[in-house]
C-alpha cells in the first residue's frame, strides 16, 4: 500500500500531463477535421514540450518571470495531490483525504496567479492585457461555477469530494442526472475553465500575440505547456469526481474524462469568440439562471 | 472666611459709578477696576461655597426679616451661579483690559460692571421684586452694551434688543404685580408658600407673562431674535458676556420660577419642547451662516435649548445636566467668543470664508477656538461631553426618545458648521502670509484659564458635579428652600 | 499599582508627553511616543490569562475596566499593529513636518482603542469611542488642505453612528439603571422584542459605520485614503476592528444572538442577524467591485478593505460559535493583511511620491522587499492556500454551509473571487511590467520600514501553516466570555461535521513540490540569459527604449463595462444630495429670524398670546 501510494505520488504528475497533452493532440486533430484538414499527428504536443524542453537557449526577464512556470506547476501538482485520482478498490486518492472541496477551488487558483505574475513581468502589454482579461472572465464564470459548487455541498450536506463520490454509487445517481441544473451550470462554466472559443479571449493569438504565454520560451514554455497538459487534467477529473461519480479504473476514467474534454472542444469549433464583457455578461445570465434554479430544486 | 455677601452686589455697583471719576485721574485705572471688583466677586463667591452647600446663606438687609424685607438667598444654586457669572466675568475682565480700545473705555468698563454686578444680583436675591430691578440694571448695561461700537449695525442692533427687552420687562412687571396683588408679597419663598391657596387662573396669567418675560433673556424660541444681532453686533467680549453671564442669569430666573414660585406640572413639558425647539432652529439657522459671531450667537442659542430641556425633565439628576450644560456653556463660549474676536480682527472681516489659512498664521488663537469647538460639540474627555451625556441619558430615562434623538441631530448639525469653520483655520492656504501682530498677553490667559478649567472639569466631571448636585437638589426640593428661608430670621 | 489603568495612564502621558516635549527635536518626540507604545505593550502581555478588573465610581456611574479573553485578544491585535506602525513611522515621518501632532494622534487612538477593548461597561466603552473617533480624525486631517472633505465627512458619519449608539446604550439604561455589560447580559432577554431590535438596530447602526458596512461605509476609502500611510494601516487593521468588536460584544455578551428565540428566524438564525448577514455579504461583494476599478492604491486598499469587513460581519451574524471562529479568524487574518498593504503601499509612496497605480510600474527590482510582502498580502487576501488568507475564508465557508445558506455563500465566494482582480492590479501594476523612467533609481525603503512588514509577512505565513494556536485562543473567548460552545478543534487538522483541511498537509505539500521542481528546474537546465523588459516581442513593431508600454491605465476597462449597474450608484453622492437638500432646507427656514425688529417683537406677543389661549397646556 505504502509503496503503491508514494508511487502514485510520483507518477501522477506525468501522467497527468501526458493525458492531458495527449487530449489536447487529439483536440487538434479533432478540430482539422471538422475543418477538412488533416491536423497534426496525436502526440505532437507531447513532441513540442520535449522539444522545447531541449532548447538550449531561455530568455527571462526577471526573477517573478524565472519562477513563474515553476510556481504555476507547483499550483497545479499541489491541486493533484488533493484530487481522489481514482476511486474504489484500487483507488488512488493520494493526499484527498486531507483537503476538501473548498481547498479545491481556491488551490486551483494559486497556479493562475503565479501564471499571471509571471506574465505579468515578462514586461509585455499584451500579456498584461490577456490577463486583465482572463481574470475579469473568471469572475463571469466564477458565478455558475460556485453556484453549482455550492448546491453539491448543500445537496449532500459535505464538502468533502469522497463523500460527494459515495454519494453517486450508480449510474442513475451520478450528479449530472441527479442535479441536472448544477451540473448544466458547472457545465457552462467548464467552457470558460478551459478557454476554448467563444472564451478563448485570454490568449486570442490573432488579437493579442496569445496573450499572457507570449514572451515565454525555451524551458519556460516548456514547463508551461506541461502545466497547461497537467491542468487539463487535473479540473477533468475533478468534474469527473463531481458529476460522474468518480471512476474506479484507469480505462472508465480515461472513457468519462475524454468525454468531458470534447464537450468544449465542440462547442468551441462552431462558434466564434466573445468579447471579454460578452463573456462574463453571458455566464452571469443563463447559466447563473440555471445554477439558481438547481438551488431552488435543492431548498424545497 | 468670606464678607459680607452684600458687598457682592454693592461693591460693583458701587465702583461702576466711581469708574468715571477715577478715569479722570487717569486713564489705566479704570481698565483694572472691573479686574479688581470681579475678582473680589469670585473670591467671595469661592469662599461662601462650602457654607451655601449645607445650608442657604441669608442675608437680612436693615433688619426686617424674611418675609417682609428684601433678603439675599445664596442656596448653593444662586452660590454656584454667582461662581459662574464671576469666573466668566474675571475673564472676561481681563480680556478687556487690552481688547477695549475704542473710546469711550470709561464707559465701557461701567457699563459692564453694571452688567455683571446685575446678573449677580439677579442669582443672588430672593425677593422677585429686586429680581425686577436687577434684570433691569443687566439689560439696560447690555443695550448700550450692544450699541458700543457706534455704527449702523450696532444700532440696529441695540434697537432690536431694547424693544424685546422693553416688552419682556413689562411683562414681567406685570407678571410681579399680579403675584403681588393676589398673594401680597414679594419674597420668593413666601409667594411659593402662599400661591397655592390663590385661585390658578391668576397665577398661571402670572407664569405666563414671567415665561415670557424670561424667556426672552433665556433665549427662548420665538423669544430670541434679539440674541443673533446683539451677539454679532456687541463688542466680541461683550458677546462672551452675554452667553456667559447675562444669559445665565435668565435662565436661573425661569428655573426660580417653574420648579420654586409656581407649582404647575405642565410647565415643564412646554419648557422641555421649547427647549428642543429652540436647539433644532438654532443649529440649523447657524449652519448656512456666513459670519463667525453671528454663527456663534446661534450655537449659544442651541446650547440653551440644551439647558431647557434638562430644566423640562424636572428631575435631580436632569437638573444636574442642565447645570452643567450651563457651566460649560458659561466656559466654552466665552472661549469661542473671545479667539473668534481676534480671529475676526486679524482677518479684518466678519466672514467665515475668510478666515482661510489663520491656522497657520495665529497658531494659538485657532487651537483655542478648535478646542472650544470640540468641547462644545461634546467629545471627550472635556466636558461638554458629561454635561451632553448626562441631559440626554435623563432625557431617554423620562422617556423622551425622540427628544433625545432629535437634540443628538441638532449636535450632528452643531459638529458640521464647527468643523466647517474649524477647517477653514487649518485646511485652506493663507491668503498672504505677512505677519501679524502677537496676541496680547492678557487675552492669551484669558483662553488659557477657561480651556483649562474645560479640560478639568472634563477629567474630573466628579468634581464639579459635587457642587451642582446640591444646586439641582435645592432647586428641585422647594419645601426645603422654602423652609430655610422664612426660618431664617427666627 | 493596576496594570489596566497603567496602561492607560503610560499610553495617554505619552501622547501628551510627545506633543509637549515634541516641539523640542524629532528623536525625542518619537522617542517618547515609542517607548510609550512599547512598555505599554510589555505590560499588556503580563494580561495574558489573567483576568484583573479595576471599577470606580465617576458622575454616579460605575466605570468597569476589566480584561478578559475576549478584550486580550483584540488588544492583541491593537498593540501587535500599533507597535508595528510605531516602528515604521519612525523612518516613514522622518523630516515631516508636525510630528508631534502624528505622535500625540498616533498615541491617543492607540490608547482610546484600548480603552475601548478594557472597557466593561458602557459607558466607559462610549467615552473611549469618542475619543477615538476624534483622534482618528486629527490623523485623517494630517494633510490638512485636501483632507478637510474627507475628514468631515468621516468626522459626521461617526457621530451619527456613535449618537445611534448613545441612544441605544441610555435606553439600555434607562431600563436597567447601570451601565455595565454584565448586568445588560442578564437583563438584555426581559426586554420586550420591539425593545431589543430597536437596540440592535441602533448599536448595529454606530458599529456598522466604524465597520464600515454598507451603506455606511462612504466615509471609509476617503478618510483611509487621507490619513498617513502607517495610520492607514492601523486605520484599517485595527481602528475598523473596534467596530467588529462592537458587534462580537452586540452579538454574543449583549445577548443580541438570543433574539432567536423571540422572532422570525431563517436557517435557525434570528431575522435581523439574518438581514445583517445580507448587509455583510453584499458589503463583501460591491465593495470588492468597486475596489476593483480604484486607481488610487490606497483607495483600492481601502474598498477591499471595507469588503473584508463585511466577511467578518458575515460570520457574526450567523450567531454560530463556527462562523464566530472565521469572524475572529479573519479579523486577525485582516489585521495582518492589511497591514502588509497598507504599509507596503506606504513605503512604495515613501520612495516614489505616488500613489495612483496607473504611474507606477516595474518597481520589483528597486524594492524587492516591499515586492515580496505584497505578493504575500496579496496571496493571503487573495485566500489562496498555503497562507493564512484560506483558513479564514475556508471557516466563513464551512459556516455558512453549515447553516445552509446557499445564497449567502455564493455571494462570498463571488466576492472573493473577485478580489483576485483587485490584488493583482495591485501587485502588477506597481511592482511588474515596464517602469517609467522617472522611477530607475528609486531604492528599498530603510530597515525600519521593512522589517515591520517583514514580521507580518512570516506571521501570515505561520498562521497559514499553523492556525490551531490562535484558534485555541478564540475558542477561549467563546467560551469564557461569548458564552459559545467552541467549534472541536484539532491541533492538525481543521474540521467540521462537512469537511476538513490539514493546512500542515497543505503546506508541506506545496512547500516541498514547490523546492523539488526548482531544484530540478534550475539544475536540469542551462541558466538562462536575463534580457531587459523593453526587449519583447511586438510581433515586428520595435517601439524605441523611451515608449513605455506598461498597461496600467484603466486596467479592468472591459470588466467595469459589465458592472456598470454597481458603479453608476453611488451612496456617497446620494448622501452628499442629501446633506445639500437638508441645508437647504435649513437655509430657507432661517429666515424665522428675519432680522426685523417688529417681526420679533410680534413673535413675543404671539408666544404670549398662544400661551393665554392654552393655559390648560401648562398646569
Amino acid at each position: 500500500m505504502d509503496t503503491s501510494f508514494n508511487l502514485w505520488i510520483l507518477l501522477m504528475p506525468f501522467v497527468g500531463a501526458l493525458v492531458g497533452l495527449t487530449y489536447m493532440g487529439i483536440g487538434r486533430r479533432i478540430i482539422a477535421r471538422v475543418q477538412h484538414r488533416y491536423g497534426p499527428p496525436i502526440f505532437q504536443n507531447i513532441v513540442d514540450v520535449l522539444k522545447l524542453y531541449s532548447k538550449k537557449t531561455a530568455i527571462t526577464h526577471g526573477v517573478m518571470f524565472h519562477l513563474a512556470p515553476t510556481l504555476a506547476i507547483t499550483g497545479t501538482i499541489s491541486t493533484l495531490m488533493f484530487l481522489p485520482i481514482l476511486t474504489g478498490p484500487h483507488g488512488i486518492y493520494l493526499f484527498s483525504f486531507k483537503g476538501d472541496l473548498i481547498l479545491l477551488m481556491y488551490i486551483m487558483v494559486f497556479g493562475c496567479l503565479a501564471m499571471a505574475l509571471g506574465a505579468g513581468q515578462s514586461g509585455n502589454p499584451n500579456s498584461a492585457i490577456g490577463v486583465s482579461r482572463g481574470l475579469s472572465q473568471m469572475v463571469g464564470y466564477e458565478a455558475p461555477f460556485v453556484i453549482a459548487m455550492v448546491t453539491l455541498m448543500v445537496q449532500f450536506n459535505t464538502t468533502s469530494v469522497h463523500d460527494i463520490i459515495k454519494a453517486q454509487d450508480s449510474f442513475v445517481h451520478w450528479n449530472m442526472f441527479q442535479s441536472p441544473f448544477a451540473f448544466i451550470a458547472a457545465l457552462f462554466a467548464f467552457l470558460g475553465f478551459m478557454g476554448n472559443k467563444p472564451f478563448d479571449v485570454v490568449i486570442a493569438p490573432a488579437e493579442i500575440a496569445s496573450g499572457p504565454p507570449s514572451e515565454f520560451g525555451g524551458k519556460y514554455l516548456a514547463l508551461m505547456q506541461t502545466n497547461r497538459g497537467m491542468f487539463a487534467f487535473v479540473k477533468l477529473v475533478l468534474y469527473v469526481d463531481l458529476f460522474m461519480g468518480g471512476a474506479a479504473n484507469f480505462v472508465s476514467l480515461l472513457a468519462k474524462t475524454f468525454f468531458f474534454y470534447l464537450i468544449p472542444l465542440f462547442v468551441g469549433i462552431v462558434n466564434p469568440r466573445f468579447r471579454t464583457e460578452q463573456a462574463i455578461t453571458f455566464f452571469w445570465k443563463w447559466p447563473t439562471v440555471i445554477g439558481l434554479l438547481g438551488f431552488l430544486m435543492v431548498i424545497l | 472666611m468670606y464678607f459680607d455677601p452684600v458687598l457682592m452686589i454693592a461693591l460693583p455697583l458701587f465702583a461702576a459709578f466711581l469708574i468715571p471719576l477715577l478715569g479722570r485721574v487717569s486713564k489705566e485705572i479704570p481698565k483694572y477696576v472691573p479686574v479688581v471688583m470681579i475678582g473680589f466677586n469670585l473670591y467671595e463667591s469661592i469662599m461662601m461655597l462650602p457654607h451655601s452647600m449645607v445650608k442657604p446663606i441669608i442675608v437680612i438687609i436693615a433688619a426686617w426679616k424674611p418675609p417682609l424685607g428684601i433678603n439675599l438667598t445664596i442656596g448653593a444654586l444662586g452660590n454656584v451661579l454667582a461662581l459662574i457669572i464671576s469666573l466668566v466675568g474675571f475673564v472676561v475682565a481681563i480680556y478687556n483690559v487690552r481688547f477695549v480700545q475704542k473710546e469711550p473705555t470709561e464707559k465701557y468698563h461701567m457699563l459692564y460692571m453694571l452688567m455683571v454686578a446685575g446678573a449677580t444680583g439677579m442669582v443672588l436675591t430672593g425677593d422677585l421684586f429686586n429680581l425686577f430691578v436687577f434684570l433691569e440694571i443687566t439689560s439696560i448695561s447690555s443695550y448700550a452694551l450692544t450699541a458700543f461700537i457706534r455704527d449702523r449695525n450696532g444700532a440696529e442692533a441695540a434697537f432690536k434688543y431694547l424693544l424685546i427687552g422693553s416688552l419682556s420687562s413689562t411683562f414681567v412687571l406685570l407678571g410681579i404685580a399680579l403675584i403681588y396683588g393676589t398673594t401680597g408679597t414679594l419674597n420668593m419663598a413666601d409667594i411659593a408658600e402662599k400661591i397655592q391657596h390663590v385661585d390658578s387662573k391668576i397665577t398661571i396669567v402670572a407664569l405666563i407673562l414671567l415665561v415670557t418675560g424670561f424667556g426672552v433673556e433665556s433665549e427662548m424660541f420665538p423669544l430670541n431674535g434679539w440674541a443673533p444681532d446683539a451677539y454679532s453686533q456687541a463688542p466680541t467680549a461683550i458677546g462672551a458676556a452675554f452667553g456667559g453671564i447675562v444669559v445665565k442669569a435668565g435662565v436661573y430666573a425661569l428655573a426660580r420660577l417653574i420648579y420654586t414660585i409656581f407649582n404647575f406640572q405642565g410647565v415643564f413639558f412646554f419648557i422641555l419642547i421649547m427647549g428642543v425647539i429652540t436647539l433644532l432652529i438654532a443649529e440649523m439657522s447657524a449652519i448656512r451662516q456666513k459670519q463667525l459671531k453671528r454663527m456663534l450667537a446661534f450655537s449659544s442659542i442651541g446650547q440653551m435649548g440644551l439647558v431647557l430641556i434638562a430644566l423640562g425633565l424636572a428631575t435631580v439628576r436632569g437638573v444636574e445636566g442642565g447645570l452643567f450644560q450651563m457651566f460649560n456653556h458659561a466656559m466654552i463660549k466665552p472661549l469661542l467668543f473671545l479667539s473668534a474676536g481676534y480671529l475676526v480682527y486679524y482677518s479684518g472681516s466678519k466672514d467665515i470664508s475668510d478666515l482661510d489659512g489663520m491656522g497657520r498664521k495665529k497658531p494659538l488663537l485657532s487651537f483655542f477656538f478648535a478646542f472650544g469647538a470640540f468641547a462644545i460639540m461634546g467629545l471627550p474627555p472635556l466636558s461638554g461631553f458629561w454635561s451632553k451625556f448626562i441631559i440626554i441619558s435623563e432625557t431617554i430615562r423620562g422617556g423622551f426618545v425622540v427628544v433625545a434623538a432629535l437634540a443628538l441631530f441638532g449636535s450632528v448639525i452643531e459638529a458640521v458648521y464647527y468643523l466647517r469653520v474649524v477647517g477653514r483655520l487649518y485646511f485652506k492656504q493663507p491668503n498672504e502670509s505677512e505677519k501679524t501682530k502677537y496676541v496680547h498677553a492678557s487675552a492669551i490667559l484669558a483662553m488659557s484659564v477657561l480651556a483649562l478649567v474645560v479640560l478639568f472639569a472634563g477629567l474630573f466631571p466628579d468634581m464639579v458635579m459635587s457642587y451642582l448636585k446640591p444646586a439641582a437638589t435645592e432647586l428641585v426640593d422647594k419645601t426645603a428652600y422654602i423652609k430655610a428661608v422664612l426660618t431664617a430670621g427666627l | 499599582m493596576e496594570t489596566i489603568p497603567l496602561i492607560l495612564l503610560i499610553l495617554f502621558g505619552s501622547a501628551l508627553l510627545s506633543y509637549v516635549i515634541g516641539k523640542i527635536n524629532f528623536v525625542l518626540k518619537v522617542g517618547v511616543a515609542l517607548a510609550g507604545i512599547l512598555v505599554s505593550g510589555y505590560y499588556f502581555l503580563q494580561l495574558y490569562g489573567q483576568a484583573q478588573s479595576y471599577t470606580f465610581r465617576l458622575l454616579g456611574f460605575d466605570i468597569i475596566w476589566r480584561i478578559n479573553p475576549l478584550s486580550w485578544f483584540f488588544g492583541m491585535l491593537i498593540f501587535g499593529l500599533g507597535i508595528l506602525v510605531a516602528i515604521f513611522s519612525t523612518s516613514y515621518m522622518k523630516n515631516k513636518e508636525r510630528v508631534d501632532f502624528y505622535c500625540f494622534a498616533l498615541c491617543m487612538t492607540i490608547a482610546s482603542m484600548f480603552g475601548i477593548v478594557v472597557s466593561g461597561d458602557l459607558l466607559s466603552f462610549f467615552f473611549f469611542w469618542e475619543i477615538m473617533t476624534w483622534a482618528s480624525f486629527l490623523m485623517v486631517i494630517y494633510y490638512r488642505y485636501e483632507a478637510q472633505a474627507a475628514g468631515i465627512k468621516y468626522f459626521v458619519m461617526s457621530m451619527i453612528g456613535a449618537y445611534s449608539m448613545l441612544i441605544a446604550i441610555l435606553m439600555v439604561y434607562a431600563q436597567l439603571g447601570t451601565f455595565s455589560f454584565d448586568a445588560l447580559a442578564s437583563g438584555w432577554s426581559d426586554f420586550s422584542v420591539s425593545f431589543q431590535i430597536a437596540l440592535f438596530v441602533l448599536f448595529a447602526i454606530g458599529f456598522g459605520v466604524k465597520a464600515a458596512v454598507m451603506p455606511l461605509h462612504t466615509w471609509a476609502p476617503d478618510a483611509y485614503g487621507m490619513s498617513p500611510a502607517p495610520f492607514s494601516a492601523l486605520f484599517s487593521g485595527v481602528l475598523s476592528k473596534m467596530g467588529i468588536y462592537g458587534f462580537a460584544l452586540l452579538m454574543f455578551v449583549f445577548g443580541a444572538g438570543k433574539l432567536a428565540g423571540s422572532v422570525t428566524t431563517i436557517h435557525g438564525v434570528a431575522l435581523p442577524s439574518y438581514i445583517l448577514a445580507w448587509f455583510g455579504a453584499l458589503t463583501a461583494l460591491i465593495a470588492t467591485l468597486i475596489a476593483v476599478m480604484q486607481d488610487d492604491a490606497k483607495k483600492l486598499l481601502a474598498y477591499s478593505s471595507v469588503g473584508q469587513l463585511g466577511y467578518i460581519i458575515l460570520g457574526f451574524s450567523l450567531n454560530s460559535s463556527m462562523g464566530t471562529t472565521a469572524a475572529l479568524f479573519h479579523a486577525v487574518n485582516h489585521t495582518i493583511f492589511k497591514g502588509m498593504l497598507f504599509l507596503s503601499i506606504g513605503a512604495v509612496f515613501y520612495r516614489t511620491g505616488t500613489r495612483k497605480l496607473s504611474e507606477m510600474g516595474g518597481l520589483i527590482s528597486n524594492m524587492p522587499y516591499t515586492f515580496f510582502v505584497v505578493l504575500l498580502g496579496i496571496i493571503t487576501m487573495a485566500g489562496i492556500p498555503p497562507l493564512s488568507g484560506f483558513v479564514g475564508k475556508w471557516l466563513i465557508y464551512e459556516a455558512l454551509l453549515e447553516k445552509q445558506m446557499v445564497l449567502l455563500a455564493v455571494v462570498a465566494f463571488m466576492a472573493s473571487t473577485a478580489a483576485f482582480l483587485y490584488c493583482y492590479r495591485l501587485i502588477f501594476t506597481i511592482f511588474l511590467g515596464q517602469r517609467p523612467p522617472r522611477f530607475d533609481d528609486v531604492k528599498e525603503v530603510p530597515w525600519t520600514q521593512r522589517a515591520p512588514m517583514l514580521l507580518l509577512s512570516l506571521l501570515t505565513i505561520y498562521l497559514g501553516f499553523y492556525p490551531y494556536g490562535l484558534l485555541n485562543l478564540i475558542g477561549q473567548a467563546e467560551s469564557t466570555v461569548m458564552g459559545l460552545v467552541p467549534m472541536n478543534l484539532s491541533q492538525s487538522i481543521l474540521f467540521n461535521d462537512l469537511g476538513h483541511v490539514s493546512t500542515i498537509a497543505v503546506m508541506n505539500t506545496v512547500g516541498t513540490v514547490f523546492v523539488i521542481v526548482f531544484v530540478l528546474f534550475n539544475t536540469l537546465y542551462k541558466r538562462s540569459r536575463k534580457v531587459g523588459l523593453k526587449d519583447i516581442h511586438t510581433s515586428g513593431e520595435v517601439p524605441g527604449p523611451e515608449i513605455n508600454l506598461h498597461y496600467a491605465t484603466d486596467f479592468y476597462q472591459p470588466f467595469s463595462r459589465s458592472i456598470r449597474y454597481v458603479l453608476e450608484r453611488s451612496a456617497d453622492r446620494l448622501y452628499g444630495q442629501f446633506a445639500n437638500n437638508l441645508e437647504g432646507f435649513f437655509d430657507v427656514l432661517r429666515y424665522v429670524y428675519t432680522g426685523n425688529a417688529q417681526t420679533y417683537a410680534l413673535f413675543v406677543i404671539m408666544f404670549l398670546a398662544m400661551l393665554l389661549m392654552f393655559t390648560n397646556w401648562l398646569i
